[in-house]
């Protein structure tokens, strides 16, 4: 009997392997944190406490009375059915998941030898199934606790990486750090500025959005290299203190201010804690370093860093900021504008595919930043004319029949949409906007497509529309600004609009893509 | 932090001891603050090794004691972004690692090295280095090729035919011909082999016939070229890539016979094991030819070079006859010394040299990396099966 117990006290480690591995894979899911693990479990309590396990429970209290153990064997058994679920993404045997793991095994070694101390030490047997099925039961508790306990030396081991990332960052004596933020354009800033400047330097930047501290250390420890001479940091904010984080870290020389504006503001709660937080780029700057501000942004421009570095203002409406674009034009290959600086040693035309008044002010901000570390003229220009559009936003295409397009389908808000016809409109050529309208704006959604409609009178020489019932508003808004209705065409999907801009049969066709639904929408 | 480069050379080819001696020269030339140079060594066995005492040619005049103090090697892929050398024996609680790689410098003269084929191996492990690339090295290395891209851009090459090995042995009268057409006295070399040997020349027939049995023991290509008679011999080199490059000063090569052997060229002057390479030929530093065979000499470098699609420093060599014709002769991709000797005088030293080099080659791998960037889409894909370019 104590042997049979023994054994299935082993064999019970090897099931709870199983449900370990299927706990700790919810626990990487939930970003290792408990909070979130225990919102999981109290949405999936079915596979969390399985219901077999439920039943070896009560089997397991009806043995106390009977003391007949086959029962309890077939229970027990009943515990190994096997459950393949299939997963989407796998449990990733981390470090520190292996911690876990080790964290894990002890506490279950702990109930394991406990379970043999009552079955080998004459206690009632029930004790020692006890001690087992609750182990099994709480598996889900048992990994809260783990990660619990390993959180010290989990935030130690974070904290080695940020130093190791901080003696990488600062033996690379070559390498000069650029930090961006801003409330909105630091990503597609920091994409150009590394466009440009790679023309010049070895660089690397974060990759995609990472712009928290954990996501600079890693780039920092996997892609730093000793050759880098610049590396671009962009440095997000959550709440205040944030940036300050980042740039102690990376002891940036040169930052970019993209722009302030309200955005978490359930975080920060006063606009007032925003820039202060947003200009912490700026306060955390050595003396020599350079900052690059938004001219144009009034919450940049109502601050006053107490910082004396240097402070470089790029704008456009504010011509008398360090560096001004001006003879700003969009055509159906992108945009040309004109940058001088104050200094006067910088006056010369750029060329860009990408569309639109921020992305000016975006490439304006990296030429400022790579002109201040002399690239050459020619390989700035050059730069600008590399970058690549964001895929379906303002995205210059060559299309239907060679005709140019403006794909901007990934666009569907009043602000962008207006912005896009209002590109469109300063335009040379046959100006054609193509759109299914916009949703999901909520109790406002006639009311900004009926102001898109107008907006699209004034910008557009022919409007099509996909779908009849629901861009009705904005076939209001297009008639109250008697459009004419000859220019007006109203397509039952996408096929059939392509279609008539083939019949339009105009070579200088600019066509606008805005907004692009699944024809399901197309009523 | 310094960038590491791993130098490698030595190698399965006929210039080998000209790749050590010009690899130690880099690595004596690198800047140490920013760069940290790794030897590579690789053994005629085609074994490959690692270590300090690799840097000092004293030791590798007793080559079974340079393997026993040296650590055989192999480059792996640690991750994504990060290449290893690791010990190629490796004990049961080790990993072997020996250091991270960033940059390669190939200093590899001819075969296995300077064609094309350990390029193809950088470029499959995915690492940055210096000199030409694939392409460009084999067409440099292939004499044919090379005069074959050069005659089509319309570059002055002296006339040539070329024949393969087993041409000859099936056919000698049409090969012979072949000659004829070209005019005695010729020229007989080995198509792909970087140095002088296997070359000879020939004044008819029956030593024609001599001079290709030694080619063909070298190649299984054969090239057989009009010999310019009282020619002079000037070597250029060019630095840069596709987009910028600088030629520059002349050398005149001196000889007493008209083919540089490989004694001349790699063994005069050395006393016991020659220790200068290159740098110790019989040549006149600036060529004493004329400024306007000058001007015509670099232009040519310039253009055989990028027509090549060179990268880093390659020498071009030229043949000018009496009458003052400047012929390209050949392009050396890796050239013995790095050609640091002619840099020299123009105010760029071999420090400044390796400098460059490296840079280039990481220019080239970031502009490679922006590259794969921009892979245009189908505008249909706009409106394809669920018509929702989003998707869903």
């Amino acid at each position: 009997m104590q042997i049979v117990l023994s054994l299935l006290s082993v064999i019970w480690i090897a099931y709870l392997f199983f449900r370990v591995k299927q706990g700790l894979h919810m626990l990487q899911l939930n970003s290792y944190f408990n909070n979130r693990l225990y919102r999981w479990m109290t949405g999936h309590r079915m596979r969390v406490f399985p219901i077999n396990e439920w039943l070896a429970l009560v089997v397991s209290i009806i043995y106390y009375f009977t003391e007949n153990w086959i029962v309890f064997l077939i229970v027990l058994l009943g515990l190994f059915v096997p459950r393949n679920k299939q997963e989407k993404k796998k449990l990733v045997v981390t470090a520190r998941v292996k911690r876990l793991i080790i964290t894990i095994f002890i506490i279950y070694l702990f109930l394991i030898a406990t379970s043999l101390h009552f079955i080998w030490n004459d206690y009632p047997l029930s004790y020692a199934v006890f001690v087992i099925v609750l182990g099994s039961l709480f598996t889900y508790g048992i990994i809260l606790l783990a990660n619990l306990i390993n959180r010290p030396i989990e935030n130690r081991i974070k904290e080695h990486y940020y130093q190791d990332a901080k003696r990488i960052i600062d033996s690379a004596t070559n390498t000069e750090t650029v930090g961006i933020t801003g409330s909105f354009g630091k990503t597609s800033t920091k994409f150009i500025l590394d466009t440009i400047l790679s023309s010049h330097f070895n660089t690397l930047k974060t990759p995609n959005s990472f712009n928290t501290k954990i996501g600079v250390t890693i780039t920092i420890r996997n892609s730093l290299k000793p050759y880098h001479d610049v590396f671009i940091a962009e440095m997000g904010a959550k709440e205040p203190g944030n940036i300050q984080e980042i740039c102690e870290l990376v002891s940036h020389k040169y930052a970019i201010l993209t722009a302030i504006g309200e955005q978490h503001l359930e975080t920060f709660k006063t606009l007032e804690n925003i820039k202060k937080t947003k200009f912490e780029i700026v306060e955390s700057l050595p003396e020599d370093g350079i900052a690059f501000l938004n001219g144009d942004d009034e919450n940049i421009m109502s601050y006053t860093p107490k910082n004396p570095c240097r402070k470089v203002y790029f704008a456009i409406d504010d011509q008398s900021a360090d560096y001004v674009a001006s003879n700003i034009r969009f055509h159906n290959k992108g945009t040309t504008f004109t940058v001088s600086n104050k200094a006067g040693t910088l006056h010369a035309d750029f060329e860009t595919k990408l569309l639109g008044k921020h992305n000016v002010y975006n490439i304006l901000a990296a030429i400022s930043v790579a002109w201040e570390m002399n690239v050459p003229l020619n390989k700035l220009q050059l730069g600008v004319k590399k970058i690549q559009a964001v895929k379906h936003r303002m995205e210059i295409k060559k299309g239907f029949g060679n005709l140019t397009v403006i794909d901007d389908s990934f666009n569907s808000n009043p602000t962008g949409s207006r912005m896009a016809l209002e590109v469109l409109g300063t335009m040379e050529g046959f100006k054609v906007l193509v759109t299914p309208g916009m949703v999901e704006l909520g109790d406002k959604e006639f009311e900004y497509n009926k102001m898109f409609g107008q907006y699209a009178a004034d910008a557009c020489d022919y409007v099509i529309l996909v779908g009849a019932k629901q861009t009705k508003p904005i076939q209001d808004g297009l008639r109250e600004k008697n459009y004419p209705e000859d220019q007006l065409f109203i397509a039952t999907d996408l096929n059939h609009a392509i279609s008539q801009i083939q019949a339009l049969n105009r070579q200088d066709a600019i066509i606008l893509l805005e907004n692009d639904l699944p024809d399901t929408y197309n009523e | 932090m310094k960038t590491k480069v791993a130098v490698i050379f030595g190698g399965v080819s006929v210039e080998h001891e000209v790749s050590v001696i010009s690899a130690l020269q880099a690595i004596n030339a690198m800047d140490s603050s920013k760069y940290e140079a790794i030897p590579v060594y690789i053994s005629k066995s085609r074994e490959w090794y690692t270590g300090d005492v690799l840097k000092d040619i004293e030791n590798y005049k007793n080559l079974d004691q340079l393997f026993k103090d040296a650590d055989k090697v192999v480059f792996e892929q640690e991750n994504e972004n990060t290449i290893v050398l690791k010990k190629k024996e490796r004990s049961m609680f080790s990993k072997g690692l020996i250091t991270s790689v960033d940059v390669v410098f190939p200093v590899i003269h001819g075969t296995n090295g300077e064609d094309g084929s350990l390029q193809g191996y950088l470029e499959l492990l995915g690492i940055p280095y210096v000199g030409c690339d694939v392409a460009s090295s084999a067409a440099g290395m292939d004499k044919v090729m090379m005069k074959q891209i050069l005659r089509d851009a319309g570059v002055p090459i002296v006339d040539y035919q070329w024949f393969y090995a087993s041409q000859w042995h099936e056919d000698q009268e049409k090969i012979k011909q072949l000659a004829e057409q070209v005019g005695y006295p010729v020229i007989v070399k080995p198509a792909n082999l970087g140095s002088s040997v296997g070359i000879s020349k020939a004044a008819n027939a029956e030593e024609l016939e001599e001079a290709i049995d030694l080619a063909v023991s070298y190649s299984f290509k054969v090239i057989i070229e009009k010999m310019v008679t009282d020619l002079t011999e000037v070597n250029c080199s060019v630095i840069g890539d596709y987009e910028q490059v600088e030629s520059s000063f002349c050398e005149q090569v001196l000889s007493t016979d008209e083919i540089l052997s490989y004694a001349d060229k790699y063994q005069s002057g050395g006393k016991n094991g020659d220790t200068k390479g290159m740098g110790s030929v019989n040549r006149v530093i600036p060529a004493e030819i004329s400024e306007d065979a000058t001007i015509r000499v670099k232009q040519l470098a310039e253009q055989t070079f990028k027509l090549l699609n060179a990268s880093g420093v390659s020498r071009i060599d030229f043949l000018l006859n009496p009458e003052g014709k400047v012929f390209v002769n050949e392009i050396n991709t890796i050239p013995g010394s790095l050609s640091f000797y002619l840099w020299e005088p123009t105010g760029k030293n071999f420090e400044q040299l390796t400098d460059q080099l490296i840079q280039l080659a990481l220019k080239r791998e970031r502009e490679r990396q922006s590259i794969q960037f921009s892979i245009d889409t189908n505008l249909f894909s706009l409106h394809s099966k669920n018509g929702g370019s989003k998707g869903k």
